[in-house]
C-alpha cells in the first residue's frame, strides 16, 4: 500500500484539501469554494454556534482534530465570523499542534458571499497546488487507524458481517495498527465483559464510566435500555439476552485487549483496540471517528445504508444475502456466505482484509464513488433563544 | 443433507443453526474456519439463526457464546436442545422474555 506522509509522521490514504465550515452559517460559502476547486472537499457543519459547555468543547476538539486527520493534506477554515467556534482561535489551535498547510478566512471579514467565495477559491487553489506535490510513501496495516460502525443491523449482523469485520480488526491490531470500536449505546450490557478485556484497571474504570454514565442519562430521560433489549424483533431473530445482542455487535472490533477509552472525536494515544465514546446515530459516530484520526472505516449492516464521509472511505459489509443483492450499488462486501454456507468467517475475513488494503491503495468503495459526504458532529448541549419566557 | 450450525468460539456452549432444524435431524456444527466441531441430533425444532445446545447445562449454569457469557440457564438443557428465552436469561437484566 502507498500513502501520503504528513508532517507529524502519520500516513494518509487520501490527499484531501479540506474546506472546513466552522458553523452552519458558513456551509454554503464553504460548499461553493470546494465545488469550484478540484481536489478540495467541503466538510459542512450542522452546528458550531449557539453551543455552550461540553457541546462547544466537543465541537472545538473535533474541528481541530479533523485538520489533523492523516487523509487531510491541508485545511481552509471558513467561518462566519461571530460564531462560538471562533475561527481564528481554531486556526491557532491547529497550528500549535500541526505543521500542515492551513488557511483561515471569515465571511464577515471578506464582506459578503461573492467576495468570500472568490477569496476562498484562491486560497483553496493554493492548497491543492501544494497537495499535488505531497510525498508518497509505503505504508502497512501498522499505519492504519481503522474505524468500525454498524447500522441497520439484523439477525445476520452478529453471525456474519460483524465477526468477519472482527477478523480484519484482529489482523490490523496484530500488525501494530489501531482499531476503533464505538457506539456506546450498543455497549450497554457488555461492560463487565469489556472491562475484563481492559489492558489496565484504569481502562476498565473508563469503560464502566462511559457505559454507566450513558445508561444514567437514558434513565433520567425515562428510557429503560436494559429492559427494552433485546427487542421482540431481536428475539424473533434468535437473540435471547442483552449480552448476546451486544456481543454480536462488538465482535466487529475483534478479540484484542482494550487499550484505551477516548472521548468523542479525540485522538487515541495508544495503538491496538480502543473504544471511542460515540452515540448510536451512525453519521455522528463515523464523524467522531474521523475527527479521532481514522483513515478508513468498516461499516456493517443487515438492512443496508448508503452513508459515507467526506474525508474517509466507508466500506459497507453485509451478511444478509438479500441486502447484498437488492442494494448491490451500496454494498462493497458480501459476507452472506458465512450464513449461507458457501464460505467461512475466516475466509471472508481474509477477503475483506484484501478489500481494505485495496481501498487504502485508492480503490473507491460505493459511498466514496457516489460522493456521499455525510457529516455531523455530536452536539451535546444547545442554548435556546433567551427571549423565551 | 445434514443441517448446519455455526460455533463462534471454542469454549461456546451453544451454536447458531443456519438452517431451520426439525427434532431428530442431524446437525453439523462448524467453526469460523469451517472445520467440523461436532455432529449432534436436534431434540427439538429450532428456527433459523436460533441456538442449539452443545453441552448439557443445569439450572444456574452460565451459557457461553462468542467465548463470553451471554446468560444463565433457568431450567436444565440437554445436548441438542433449543436454547432461547424459555430456558436462559440475562445475567445483567434478569430478563429472558
Amino acid at each position: 500500500m502507498r500513502g501520503y506522509r504528513r508532517p507529524d509522521g502519520s500516513i494518509g490514504i487520501r490527499n484531501h484539501v479540506m474546506v472546513l465550515s466552522t458553523c452552519g452559517c458558513a456551509n454554503m460559502v464553504a460548499r461553493r469554494i470546494a465545488d469550484a476547486v478540484p481536489g478540495a472537499v467541503a466538510v459542512e457543519n450542522s452546528k458550531g454556534c449557539g453551543q455552550v459547555g461540553s457541546g462547544i468543547e466537543i465541537m472545538r476538539r473535533c474541528l481541530a482534530n479533523l485538520a489533523l486527520n492523516p487523509n487531510v493534506f491541508g485545511t481552509l477554515i471558513v467561518g462566519l465570523g461571530c460564531e462560538s467556534t471562533k475561527p481564528y482561535e481554531l486556526a491557532e489551535a491547529v497550528r500549535s499542534r500541526s505543521d500542515k498547510p492551513l488557511e483561515v478566512m471569515t465571511f464577515q471579514d471578506c464582506g459578503g458571499s461573492a467576495a468570500a467565495i472568490e477569496h476562498g477559491v484562491e486560497l483553496a487553489r493554493g492548497l491543492t497546488e501544494r497537495a499535488a506535490g505531497a510525498e508518497r510513501c509505503e505504508m502497512g496495516l501498522a499505519d492504519l487507524v481503522l474505524g468500525t460502525n454498524c447500522g441497520g443491523s439484523d439477525a445476520t449482523s452478529g453471525l456474519a458481517a460483524n465477526p468477519v469485520a472482527g477478523v480484519v480488526s484482529d489482523a490490523v491490531v496484530a500488525a501494530g495498527g489501531t482499531v476503533m470500536l464505538g457506539e456506546t449505546t450498543e455497549l450497554i450490557g457488555t461492560e463487565d465483559l469489556l472491562a475484563a478485556r481492559a489492558a489496565t484497571p484504569d481502562v476498565a474504570d473508563d469503560i464502566y464510566r462511559i457505559v454507566c454514565g450513558l445508561e444514567r442519562s437514558f434513565a433520567e430521560a425515562g428510557v429503560d435500555v436494559r429492559g427494552a433489549n433485546p427487542s421482540p424483533g431481536n428475539m424473533a431473530g434468535g437473540l435471547s439476552t442483552l449480552e448476546e445482542k451486544a456481543l454480536g455487535g462488538i465482535s466487529k472490533g475483534g478479540t484484542s485487549p482494550i487499550m484505551e477509552v477516548v472521548p468523542y472525536g479525540a485522538r487515541p494515544g495508544r495503538r491496538g483496540l480502543v473504544i471511542m465514546d460515540t452515540p448510536g446515530y451512525d453519521i455522528e459516530s463515523v464523524s467522531g471517528m474521523t475527527a479521532g484520526g481514522a483513515q478508513v472505516l468498516i461499516f456493517t449492516t443487515g438492512r443496508g445504508t448508503p452513508i459515507g464521509n467526506p474525508l474517509i472511505p466507508v466500506i459497507k459489509v453485509t451478511g444478509n444475502v438479500e441486502c447484498a443483492a437488492r442494494m448491490a450499488d451500496n454494498i462493497d462486501f458480501d459476507a452472506s456466505g458465512a450464513v449461507e454456507g458457501a464460505s467461512t468467517i475466516d475466509e471472508l475475513g481474509s477477503s475483506l482484509l484484501e478489500l481494505l488494503e485495496r481501498v487504502c491503495d485508492g480503490e473507491q468503495p460505493a459511498a466514496e464513488r457516489f460522493g456521499f459526504n455525510d457529516f455531523s458532529i455530536f452536539h451535546n448541549q444547545e442554548v435556546w433563544c433567551t427571549c423565551l419566557p | 443433507m445434514d443441517k448446519r450450525a455455526l460455533r463462534m468460539a471454542a469454549s461456546d456452549d451453544v451454536a447458531t443453526v443456519i438452517d431451520a432444524v426439525s427434532a431428530g435431524e442431524k446437525v453439523c456444527v462448524r467453526t469460523k474456519s469451517g472445520e467440523v466441531a461436532c455432529m449432534l441430533t436436534a431434540r427439538e425444532d429450532i428456527p433459523r439463526f436460533h441456538k442449539i445446545c452443545l453441552i448439557e447445562r443445569d439450572a444456574g449454569d452460565t451459557v457461553t457464546k462468542y467465548g463470553q457469557i451471554i446468560g444463565r440457564v433457568t431450567s436444565p438443557v440437554g445436548r441438542g436442545s433449543y436454547v432461547h428465552i424459555h430456558n436462559i436469561e440475562s445475567i445483567k437484566t434478569g430478563v429472558g422474555a
